[in-house]
């Protein structure tokens, strides 16, 4: 994958601009979600940028006891700089999903004037895990608006725009977010091109369709 | 409940004659499907506004809306045309109620798998899912039948107000509206003749002319008679015709097919279209007059068949000479037997007739 690419997956994710499905609300619920221990270290992407995900504990207060909420912290490093995510691994129909939302303790989140006037989405990505791999797929949002546009799907959204960008954000419920997913998941549009992509790497035809990501183990020194 | 059933049946006594104003001629107020159209519209706009997704209500919530409307329309006329008549207009409480929470479940589930499978199958190309659970479906539904069926109650009690309002106008003037003052001084001039002639057939006919007007004094008073009692008014009307007019100038036909028995019908509302055949088809010049009155009962459906020759009348002036009489008619069938009747009145060169379908209670 180029690295263009994937700085602008990440801006995506970060902060609020276009290209990935994005909503308001989360995709899972309390009880979809799981944690995969296997998923827990320290990955490398095809164009040598670093993932560490470890599970996200916490404390309720200063010296308070420390809390795992069954999700992951997630760092991106590429040459000096880092991003911090916070993915929440959960199931719906038997297939898995990583719902990513930029994470608080992000510098730009900390300061109180920034905080104020930011809303952060949820972004959502198919993955698929073993011990020797991680491959995530995000949901680009090129397919949902056409669908918007051309009103051939009803679900709730409102169309932002900005001097800096146009998009769809999806203003549904987590219920409604996830009864289009455990009903179309499996939709011969997405799920046989995804699964095509996981089998057997990223096309150039497929680029429109998301932004695949394949993690490989990696133990070398950090940036 | 016994309102409710009283103001169901809506049956009414003498209706007094009035022209319609324009306001209640409008196609609107007349035309019953033009009602539900423009319910339907106003359902359908108020629900796009509740089902839109964005800030602006787009095609495809317009889609949706039409959809989820017109399934709700199909479990809404169910119990309209069905579930009403059968049960609530016959008290039968229990069994209404029943039948209701049936529809009202059935329409949800409905609407849930509409949404949840069966769409994807006709509109291959939408994406939709089940927006609603069956507890918010049932609120929908729920909203509409309770909607539409007091509706229908009110327009039946207003009609029923309407009803009584004219009836108790018109209680004075029912003898001078119903009888025609000339049908009594011909009869007692016939009466006279055949008492100058030591008729043998006198005391039948003051007989006939009594029951005639003890028919109209007395039953004419109840809201619904026996359809016996009304052909015997016909048949007492026809038969006192008989002494008044020469058997060679006329040819008088009374034909009653079918049992009358069970059936009920509204008081005098055959005998205008009698009497109007007697009053002109009487008077053309020309040929022989010829009456002809035919009854098919099968209940409980009622045909009435009449026909008489005009003579050389003018059928214009015959337009103008039609009475009161059929119109009072037209507007009583409106009233009682709302989308229970069919009257087709035709004027040929020298032939009126009259084809009334009326489907009676029992």
């Amino acid at each position: 994958m180029k690295r263009s690419k994937i700085a602008l997956l990440i801006l995506a994710l970060a902060s609020m601009s276009g290209c990935l499905v994005s909503s308001l609300h989360p995709f899972f619920k309390n009880e979809d979600k799981f944690f995969e221990e296997s998923m827990v270290g320290t990955w490398i992407d095809g164009d040598s940028c670093i993932w560490t995900i470890n599970p996200n504990i916490r404390s309720e207060s200063f010296m308070g006891p420390e809390i795992h909420d069954s999700s992951y912290v997630i760092t991106y490093h590429e040459d000096n700089t880092k991003s911090i995510l916070r993915g929440t691994l959960f199931q719906l129909n038997e297939v898995n999903y990583v719902d990513f939302l930029p994470d608080p303790n992000e510098e730009h989140h900390k300061a109180d004037m920034t905080s104020w006037h930011h809303v952060p989405v949820h972004t959502l990505a198919r993955v698929q895990y073993n011990q020797d791999s991680i491959m995530l797929y995000w949901y680009g949002d090129e397919w949902l608006n056409e669908l918007l546009e051309e009103n051939r799907i009803r679900i709730k959204h409102e169309s932002v725009e900005s001097a800096d960008y146009d998009r769809q954000l999806l203003t549904a419920d987590t219920d409604e977010l996830q009864k289009f997913l455990k009903k179309y998941a499996n939709h011969p549009k997405i799920a046989e091109e995804i699964e095509a992509i996981f089998a057997s790497g990223y096309t150039d035809d497929q680029e429109e369709l998301g932004i695949f990501l394949k993690l490989k183990p990696y133990d070398g020194p950090m940036p | 409940m016994k309102f409710l059933n009283f103001v169901l049946n809506m049956t009414g006594g003498k209706i007094k004659y009035r022209r319609r104003s324009r306001f209640t001629d409008a196609m609107i107020f007349r035309k019953r499907w033009w009602q539900h159209l423009i319910f339907w519209i106003l359902a359908f706009m108020v629900l796009a506004n509740i089902f839109k997704t964005s800030g602006t209500i787009e095609k495809i919530d317009l889609i949706y809306t039409g959809i989820f409307l017109s399934s709700l329309a199909l479990f809404t006329y169910v119990n309209l045309y069905y579930f009403i008549p059968r049960y609530l207009r016959k008290e039968r409480y229990l069994f209404y109620i029943l039948f209701l929470s049936a529809l009202l479940a059935g329409s949800a589930l409905f609407l849930y798998l509409l949404f949840d499978r069966w769409i994807d199958l006709v509109l291959p190309n939408y994406y939709f899912i089940s927006y609603y659970s069956l507890g918010q479906l049932m609120i929908y539904s729920g909203s509409i039948l309770l909607l539409t069926t007091l509706l229908k109650l009110s327009r039946s009690w207003f009609t029923l107000l309407r009803v009584e309002r004219m009836t108790t106008s018109h209680q004075l003037k029912s003898l001078q509206s119903q009888i025609n003052p000339h049908f009594l001084l011909n009869s007692l001039q016939t009466i006279y003749a055949l008492s100058l002639e030591k008729s043998e057939h006198t005391p039948e006919v003051i007989l006939q002319l009594s029951e005639i007007l003890k028919y109209t004094l007395y039953e004419s008073e109840n809201p619904e008679i026996s359809l016996q009692k009304e052909i015997q008014l016909i048949k007492d009307y026809v038969e006192m015709h008989r002494y008044r007019v020469d058997p060679a100038r006329a040819d008088i036909e009374l034909i009653i097919n079918g049992d009358a028995e069970d059936l009920q019908i509204a008081p005098m509302l055959l005998i205008p279209f009698v009497e109007n055949s007697f009053k002109h088809g009487l008077q053309g010049g020309g040929g022989p007059a010829n009456i002809r009155i035919e009854l098919n009962i099968k209940a409980p459906d009622l045909e009435f068949r009449l026909s008489n020759s005009t003579g050389t009348i003018d059928p214009l002036n015959l337009e103008k000479r039609k009475g009161i009489g059929i119109e009072n008619t037209r507007q009583r069938l409106e009233l009682l037997y709302p989308e229970r009747y069919l009257l087709d009145i035709k004027k040929e060169k020298q032939t009126f007739m009259v084809s009334l379908k009326l489907k009676l209670n029992l």
